[in-house]
C-alpha cells in the first residue's frame, strides 16, 4: 500500500505544479496583450541579460570556491591565512559594495556580475569547505590507499563527494543571485529585467511591471524545476548510506 | 622464510590540547610472507594508528617500516587494506567500487571491467554489481570492500577489524571466505582485530600489544592444524594461554 501511495502523492504535486506554470503563463500572455505598449522583445532581452549576468558569476564563483577551499584543505597555513580574512569580507553586504563597484567598472555588466559573484561566493565557499571538513575521514584514506593523487583525485574523488554540498551551495546561491541582480538593476545597473521593471513601474504602466514579475518568477519557477531540482536528487540518492 | 615486512621501533604520540599521549611505544617484529598475522590488544591500544602507519596513511614519530630494501612512508601500490566501516564510495555501483583502484593505477578499461567482474564472482557478489553501497547489507558491503582490495596487485593486506561491524552469521561466513581467497591470492595478510576467537581461528601468529602506550607483549605461533576446530581442547587451551598475556 505505502508504494502506490507515495507514487500517487508524487504524482498529485507533479500536476499540481504543471497547471501552476499554465495558469501563470495564461494569465502573462493575457497581460502582455492587454498591454499595447509592450515590447516583448525588449522584455525577453532584459531577462536573458539578467540570466547570463548570473550564470557567468556563478561559473566564476563555484571556480573560485573550489580553488580556495581545495587549497585551504590542504595547506593549514593556508587556512589559517586566509578564513579570518574571508569572515571579514563575508560580513559586507554585498548591496553596499555597489556604488564602488560603480565607480570603477560603470553601470555595466562587470560591475552585475561583480555584485552577484560576491552574492554566490560566500555561500559556495564556506559550504566546500563544511563539506571537506565534514568527509569521512575513512573515505578520504580509502582514496589515497587506492592510489588517487592529483588531478585523478580531484575527479574521481573530490568532486564526486562534493557535488551533493555544491549542488545544494547553487541552489541557494542562484536564489541570492536573483535577488541581487534584480535589486542592483533597479538601483544602478542600465539593463536587465530589474531595470525593466524599474522603469515600467516609473513610467507608471503597471501592467508591464506585473508581466515582468510573471514572467520571472515562470522562469526561476522552470530553472528550478527543469535543471536544479533533478539534479539535486540525482547527486542526493546514493550519498545516504 | 622470507621477511614481507620489517617494523622496525615505531613510536608515535598525539597531541592532544595541552598534554601529549603516547599511542605506540617503540614496537618491533617482522611480518613473514604470505602468512597471515593477526595484531590483538585492548581498545585505545594504538592498533589502527599502527596499521595507518604501515599503510604509508600517518607517520611515526621515530621508527620505520620497510618493504624489502625499501622504507614506506607513503600511501604506496605494494599496501592495500579493508576497513573496519567498509570505507566505500556511495556515489559509485560495486563494480565501480572495485574499478577504482585499477582505474588510478591507470590499467586500461577493459582490464579494469575484466578485473572488477572477477572479484566481485569470488567475493559471491554475481548479479550485485551495478548497485550502489545503500543497496547492499553490511555483509555484502564488506565484500565489496575484499573484492575492492584484493583486485589490485598489492601484496600486502591490510586489515582493520574487518568483521567488527557484522552480525555473527555473517562474520562468520565472511572469515569463510577470507580463508578460501587467501590460498587463491597468496597476500601478506594483517589483521587487526579485538577477538581472541577470531585471531587463533584465522592468523598463523599472533601478536598481542599491551594498553597505551601499546608495545608488544607477546608474540604467538599459531600452529593448530586446518580448517580449525573452534571447539576444540587445543583452540581453549591457546586462547587462556593468549587471554593471559592481555591486560587491559
Amino acid at each position: 500500500m505505502k508504494v502506490p501511495s507515495r507514487w500517487m502523492r508524487r504524482r498529485l504535486a507533479s500536476v499540481v505544479t504543471t497547471i501552476f506554470i499554465l495558469v501563470a503563463a495564461i494569465v502573462a500572455l493575457a497581460l502582455i496583450f492587454k498591454s499595447a505598449k509592450l515590447d516583448t522583445a525588449k522584455m525577453f532581452l532584459a531577462v536573458i541579460a539578467s540570466i547570463s549576468r548570473i550564470s557567468v558569476a556563478y561559473v566564476l564563483s563555484l571556480g573560485a570556491a573550489l580553488l580556495f577551499a581545495v587549497m585551504m584543505a590542504k595547506s593549514k597555513l593556508l587556512e589559517n591565512l586566509l578564513l579570518p580574512v574571508f569572515d571579514l569580507f563575508q560580513s559586507i553586504p554585498g548591496l553596499a559594495i555597489l556604488p564602488l563597484a560603480v565607480i570603477y567598472f560603470g553601470k555595466g555588466n562587470t560591475t552585475a556580475i561583480f555584485i552577484i559573484f560576491l552574492a554566490m561566493f560566500w555561500t559556495m565557499l564556506f559550504t566546500i569547505i563544511g563539506t571537506l571538513k565534514g568527509l569521512k575521514e575513512d573515505l578520504s584514506e580509502a582514496a589515497t590507499i587506492f592510489g588517487a593523487t592529483g588531478w585523478k583525485r580531484f575527479r574521481y574523488f573530490t568532486m564526486p563527494a562534493l557535488l551533493p554540498a555544491i549542488i545544494t551551495a547553487s541552489i541557494i546561491s542562484w536564489g541570492a543571485g536573483w535577488e541581487i541582480i534584480i535589486a542592483a538593476e533597479i538601483i544602478g545597473i542600465s539593463t536587465g529585467i530589474g531595470a525593466f521593471l524599474n522603469t515600467a513601474s516609473e513610467s507608471g504602466q503597471t501592467s508591464l511591471v506585473v508581466v515582468g514579475i510573471m514572467v520571472l518568477a515562470i522562469v526561476v519557477f522552470m530553472i528550478n524545476k527543469f535543471i536544479w531540482l533533478p539534479l539535486l536528487h540525482k547527486t542526493t540518492k546514493y550519498q545516504t548510506e | 622464510m622470507v621477511e614481507a615486512l620489517r617494523i622496525e621501533k615505531i613510536s608515535k604520540t598525539f597531541k592532544e590540547e595541552n598534554k601529549s599521549v603516547t599511542a605506540l611505544n617503540k614496537i618491533s617484529f617482522d611480518v613473514r610472507q604470505g602468512e597471515l598475522l593477526a595484531i590483538i590488544g585492548p581498545s585505545g591500544c594504538g592498533k589502527s594508528t599502527l596499521l595507518k602507519i604501515i599503510a604509508g596513511l600517518a607517520k611515526p614519530d621515530s621508527g620505520f617500516v620497510r618493504h624489502k630494501s625499501r622504507i614506506i612512508a607513503e600511501p604506496n601500490p605494494k599496501v592495500t587494506m579493508v576497513f573496519q566501516h567498509f570505507a566505500l564510495f556511495p556515489w559509485l555501483t560495486a563494480l565501480e567500487n572495485v574499478k577504482f583502484g585499477l582505474k588510478m593505477r591507470g590499467l586500461s578499461e577493459n582490464l579494469q571491467e575484466k578485473n572488477a567482474r572477477q572479484w566481485l564472482r569470488e567475493v559471491g557478489l554475481r548479479g550485485s554489481e551495478d548497485k550502489h553501497p545503500r543497496e547492499l547489507s553490511g555483509g555484502m558491503k564488506q565484500r565489496v570492500g575484499l573484492a575492492r582490495a584484493l583486485a589490485t596487485d598489492a601484496e600486502i593486506l591490510l586489515m582493520d577489524e574487518p568483521f567488527s561491524s557484522l552480525d555473527a552469521f555473517t562474520a562468520h561466513a565472511l572469515r569463510q571466505d577470507l580463508m578460501r581467497l587467501r590460498l587463491k591470492k597468496k597476500n601478506t595478510i594483517i589483521l587487526v582485530t579485538h577477538l581472541v576467537d577470531e585471531a587463533i581461528e584465522l592468523a598463523d601468529r599472533i601478536i598481542v600489544l599491551t594498553p597505551r602506550p601499546g608495545s608488544v607483549a607477546a608474540i604467538f605461533e599459531n600452529k593448530l592444524k586446518r580448517p580449525r576446530n573452534k571447539r576444540s581442547k587445543e583452540f581453549f587451551r591457546l586462547v587462556d594461554k593468549i587471554t593471559k598475556t592481555i591486560r587491559f
